[in-house]
Formats: structure tokens, C-alpha cells, sequence
């Protein structure tokens, strides 16, 4: 699952036209998705506080096993050129004076900045860094939900010294972020490819769900047991939890399985892991 | 290639800092405050981060020398351990690394002349001992893997020749042993090789040197002069285990002589519960983690009717080749596998 944050409809909409997202109808936030691709983007609106709620409303929403979280949006810089693309690589907060440094491991080939989130629009442009007011708690707030490699922001320098805020508008902004809407698409891409690169659930759903429609009785510590000692079996050797064995309670469920488990040796010649 | 460095500030202008980054012309340098900031953060995955480590350069700062566990011995008087580096450019399966560190990124310590103050205060505590005191090197990382960009060995080789009564052991499972050919072997500093059959390593050493390079490496450093110690730790329990260990074993003590052969160390698989949990949530789909094990006493090791066999089997075929004074034995559950 890839989720865009974006502050505003006006930076929103580039990526909207791009993945040809649908809005959902729902109360709280803007939420647009995709039909075949597990593509989602909020329309948060301004500032720390609205970050923080649609993501933590979002994340509420449904609880896929891997989300990749990406903030996209514009950003003040006090030297860098009008239209130009930034991955963040560490962010402060201007009122905790915390800082936070995302993780690198997708690949980015353009340029990496750090920035600095603020709680009110300015003029005034810190040394070195961007300028924004929702990144950090972007960071704060998603942090929650997914490993820090997944959660990253990327923006477009809309103003610095030479050329303020003044003249930024709607259209304006929409125009900065179309181009590079691909860079962003394939950054995208990487950083799901690292979820494909992580953890890999085994799924026990049928397995667990004979045994909760059984008459096979037993406490909740017990089931895990159960769980554990099936999801161990399946991975020595699948074939053994094709059939579940019959037994009168889970006790006695657990007592087999062990002895199942305890009979496996893992041949070399056999395995294909990581 | 490591395409993203920290940089802590304090260390910014250190001649190694800087000798480090020309090697990296194109990567990002991104300057912190302490490493702490970047590494083992919250929320960080080993395995997510292992596909693309960053690198970060730092000064250790508090504690670098430390004792080893009780039970680890080789023969020596005190022993203790240090850490240059945390992480390592392989990805073994079983590594303890993977349960005790939620960061995969190379965490260098550019300070070396501080390990070895400390290092020198610890064997100048032990100058009576009789025995030398031994510092164990590649617990944390692997010596000699990242020796081109990190030249430890060649600094940490030539400051022992100045404690002669410390022996420095450098743990690797590296083919990088140019530094070392590059020095005249000295009596006080041991190369230990970790190995494992081939079959073995093929499976649960990712990015690790074969292990035919591994023992062509060892046999040129014993044709060198330098004194090699044998690892074959962790033991990997599978069906086919008999067969593949007697096949290295045999091949590892018809290329080397075993007369100049240090010591040889068996050790079994063994982590503490809770690096044991964190692997296993990691790498649920791997087998490694669910055959022949059990707890005992908070450390997940092999059931101990396995561990003895194998130990025992083992035992006895390192002692066709070295005398018993040779050979050290780490099990888990028993008293002695010997």
C-alpha cells in the first residue's frame, strides 16, 4: 500500500490526474485511491495539527501489513532554484527543537535536503534547509504506523529569498509539482520494492480457522501455542499442515504438533530461503 | 557501494573521516550531531535497511574495551573484546547482530588512537598475569571485510607490536588479507577464520567469501607466518550435516598445516531469547529459526541430545588432525561436549 500526504488539493492534484485516483466518500479528510493499483492520497490541509489527524485517520482506515508513507509538497528554501525536486534527509521541529533523520535506503538520484518545519508561513529561511509546516509531524504521526525506511517526504522548492511568497497561488503550485510527478512515481516504486525485500508473513488463516470451527477446546495461550508450533511446521515442511490432525482439545493438539515439529530436519538440499 | 554517509560533526575533520570519504566522491554526506541520531532510531528495520546500509563515521566515547563472556577462552590469560564497527558488510542468517541492533548501517568508530589508549591501560592492569591478555576483535563486525575503506587492521597490527603482552585475535570470515601480507606476521596477533561447509555457507552466509577463498586466504597467511586459529561457530544442524562438516574439515586441515594451527573453537547456535525473538519476527519464513531448538535458561540453542551429538561427531574429527590442548568447545547445554 502506498499512501501520498499532501497538504493541499492544489499539490495534490498532479498525482490525483497521474495514478487517476477516485475520491472516496468519507467524513474527516479528502481520500482518494486507485481502482487496480493500492495507490491512496489524503488532502490533509495546513499545518502539524491537520498532518497529524489523516494520518493517524488514515492509518485507521484499513492496517495493510506494509505502508509505504510519502509526503509530497511544496517548500520554502532560502538558495535553491524555483521547481527543484528534494528528498528530505533529516527534519527539526521549530517548537520541540527535535529532529528526525529518515532512513535512505530506497535509491534517490537527485538531491537531498534537510528541512525545517515551522507553525506559521515565513519569509525567513534557515541556513541550508527548507522550509515547511508539516513535515515533521508527518514523520511524528506515521512513525506509528510503519518502519522508518517507509515513511519519507519529498518536495518542490516553491520559494526562497529572490522570489517569496507573495506571488504563490492554487495553479501556481499545481504547475510546480507536475513535472515531477514521474521522479516521484519512481521513488515511489523503490520504496515499495523494499517492502517486497522485508518480512514475508506466512499466512495460517485456514489452518486457524478449522481449528476455531473444530471442537477442539483451549485457552487463548494455548491457541498461540498452537499457532506457533503450526507456523514452525510450515515452514519445515509445508506439506505437514495440509491435514489438520484430530484431537479433543488443543492440548492434546499441541502435544502432536511438537512431536511433528521435533521430527523435522531441514535438508539443505531442499531450501530456497533467504 | 554506499551511496549515504553520516558524518558526526566532532569527527568531521578527523584524518580518517577524511580519508574515508574520498573514497565515496558521489555519496551523500550528511552531517549529524551523534550517531545515536541515525542509528538504532525508533521504528528502524534491520532487514528493510540491509538492502541499502548507509555508512556512518563517529567517535566511540564511553566504554571500548569490555570482557569477553566467562566461558570464552582460547587458551589465554584475561580476555576482552572491543568493537571498531558495528555491523558488517555480510548478512548471515544467524547472526546476533540482527536481534541486538535495529540499525543494518556500518557505524565506524574513526577513533582508533583512543581503543588503543584503552587497550593499553587494560594490558598494562594485566602485566603480571603470567599469561598475555587477549583482545578480541570482530564481534560486532568482521575484522578484515571492510578493510580497504576502514585499514583497522593495518593501524591495530602495528600498535600491538608496542603491548607485547596482549595478543590482538581478528575474527573474519574476509579473503581481504592484503594488509596483513603487506606486515611482517607478528607473534601477538591471530587471524581466526569463521567457516562453515560450503553448502552451509551458501545458504545462510549471504555475501560472505566462499569458503574455498576463505581457506585459500588462511593458507596464505599460515605460509606468511601468521598464526590462525580455526572458528566453527555457529554449528548449523541439518540432515546433511555429518557428511558436509567432514568434507570441510578434511579439506581445511589438508590445505593447512595443522601444527601451526592456533586453536580450533566449535561453538553452536545459540542468542539470547530476546535477539532470538526479534531474528525469528525478521525472518519468519527462514528455517533456521524453527529446527531443533529450545530454551535453556533464557538462550534459544539446540535441544541438547543435538547439541552433544554434534559436538561430540565434530570433536572427534578435529582431533584426527590437532592435539586436544587445540581444540575449545562453546556449547550451550552441556558441561563439556569433549
Amino acid at each position: 500500500m502506498l499512501t501520498f500526504m499532501v497538504a493541499l488539493h492544489c499539490e495534490a492534484k498532479p498525482l490525483i490526474d497521474f495514478y487517476r485516483l477516485k475520491k472516496v466518500d468519507q467524513r474527516g479528510f479528502d481520500l482518494y485511491r486507485s481502482k487496480s493499483v493500492d495507490v491512496e492520497l489524503v488532502v490533509t490541509g495546513i499545518g502539524a495539527l491537520a498532518m497529524s489527524a489523516a494520518v493517524g485517520w488514515v492509518a485507521s482506515q484499513d492496517c495493510p501489513a506494509q505502508r509505504v508513507w510519502l509526503n509530497i509538497g511544496t517548500a520554502g528554501h532560502a538558495d535553491l532554484p524555483i521547481g527543484k525536486l528534494l528528498l528530505i534527509h533529516g527534519v527539526g521541529d521549530e517548537v520541540s527543537q527535535r529532529c528526525h533523520y529518515p532512513p535512505l535506503v530506497a535509491k534517490w538520484s537527485g538531491i537531498t535536503e534537510s528541512l525545517l518545519s515551522v507553525n506559521a508561513p515565513t519569509s525567513d529561511y534557515p541556513g541550508g534547509a527548507a522550509v515547511d509546516m508539516e513535515s515533521y509531524a508527518f514523520f511524528n504521526a506515521a512513525l506509528r504506523f510503519s518502519d522508518a525506511e517507509l515513511v519519507q517526504s519529498v518536495k518542490v522548492i516553491s520559494d526562497n529569498k529572490q522570489s517569496g511568497i507573495e506571488n504563490l497561488n492554487a495553479a501556481r503550485l499545481t504547475e510546480l509539482v507536475t513535472p515531477h510527478v514521474s521522479s516521484i512515481d519512481e521513488y515511489a516504486e523503490k520504496l515499495q520494492a523494499l517492502c517486497l525485500g522485508s518480512t514475508q508473513e506466512i499466512n495460517l488463516e485456514d489452518q486457524l480457522d478449522m481449528i476455531d470451527g473444530s471442537k477442539m477446546r483451549g485457552t487463548h495461550s494455548q491457541r498461540l501455542q498452537v499457532k506457533e508450533l503450526l507456523h514452525k511446521l510450515a515452514v519445515l515442511d509445508e506439506s505437514q499442515i495440509d491435514v489438520m490432525p484430530q484431537c479433543d482439545n488443543l492440548k492434546e493438539l499441541i502435544l502432536v504438533l511438537r512431536d511433528k515439529v521435533d521430527a523435522c530436519v531441514p535438508s539443505l538440499k531442499n531450501t530456497g530461503t533467504n | 557501494m554506499v551511496d549515504t554517509v553520516y558524518i558526526e560533526v566532532d569527527v568531521l575533520d578527523h584524518h580518517r573521516t577524511q580519508e574515508i570519504l574520498l573514497r565515496y566522491p558521489k555519496a551523500k554526506q550528511i552531517v549529524i550531531e551523534k550517531y545515536s541520531q541515525v542509528f538504532n532510531s525508533h521504528s528502524q528495520n534491520f532487514r528493510t535497511q540491509k538492502q541499502n546500509p548507509a555508512l556512518i563515521l563517529a567517535a566511540k566515547r564511553n566504554k571500548k574495551v569490555i570482557p569477553t563472556p566467562i566461558q570464552y577462552e582460547t587458551g589465554g590469560g584475561a580476555n576482552y573484546y572491543f568493537s571498531h564497527m558495528l555491523n558488517c558488510v555480510y548478512d548471515c542468517r544467524y547472526c546476533f547482530l540482527q536481534g541486538m541492533l535495529r540499525s543494518a548501517n556500518y557505524l565506524l568508530f574513526v577513533n582508533y588512537e583512543d581503543f588503543i589508549d584503552d587497550i593499553k591501560q587494560v594490558a598494562l592492569e594485566h602485566q603480571n598475569d603470567g599469561k598475555p591478555v587477549w583482545f578480541f576483535s570482530g564481534y560486532d563486525c568482521d575484522s578484515l571485510a571492510y578493510e580497504p575503506v576502514t585499514k583497522f587492521a593495518d593501524f591495530f597490527i602495528q600498535q600491538f607490536k608496542d603491548i607485547p603482552n596482549a595478543v590482538l585475535e581478528l575474527r573474519t570470515k574476509s579473503t581481504q588479507i592484503r594488509s596483513l601480507i603487506n606486515h611482517q606476521p607478528q607473534d601477538n596477533v591471530v587471524v581466526a577464520s569463521s567457516l562453515s561447509p560450503e553448502a552451509v555457507a551458501a545458504e545462510v552466509e549471504h555475501g560472505a567469501p566462499p569458503v574455498a577463498k576463505r581457506i585459500d586466504a588462511l593458507k596464505k597467511l599460515q605460509q606468511h607466518g601468521w598464526r590462525i586459529g580455526l572458528r566453527f561457530d555457529p554449528i548449523i544442524w541439518h540432515q546433511e550435516y555429518l557428511e558436509n562438516y567432514q568434507q570441510m574439515i578434511n579439506d581445511v586441515f589438508q590445505q593447512l598445516d595443522p601444527e601451526k594451527i592456533d586453536s580450533v573453537t566449535l561453538g553452536g547456535f545459540r542468542l539470547p531469547k530476546g535477539f532470538y525473538k526479534k531474528m525469528h519476527k525478521l525472518y519468519p519464513e527462514h528455517w533456521l529459526f524453527s529446527a531443533g531448538l529450545n530454551e535453556i535458561e533464557g538462550t534459544i540453542a539446540y535441544k541438547t541430545e543435538i547439541e552433544a551429538k554434534i559436538f561430540n561427531q565434530l570433536s572427534d574429527m578435529c582431533l584426527q588432525h590437532i592435539p586436544n590442548n587445540k581444540l575449545f568447545c562453546y556449547p550451550t547445554g552441556l558441561e563439556s561436549a569433549k
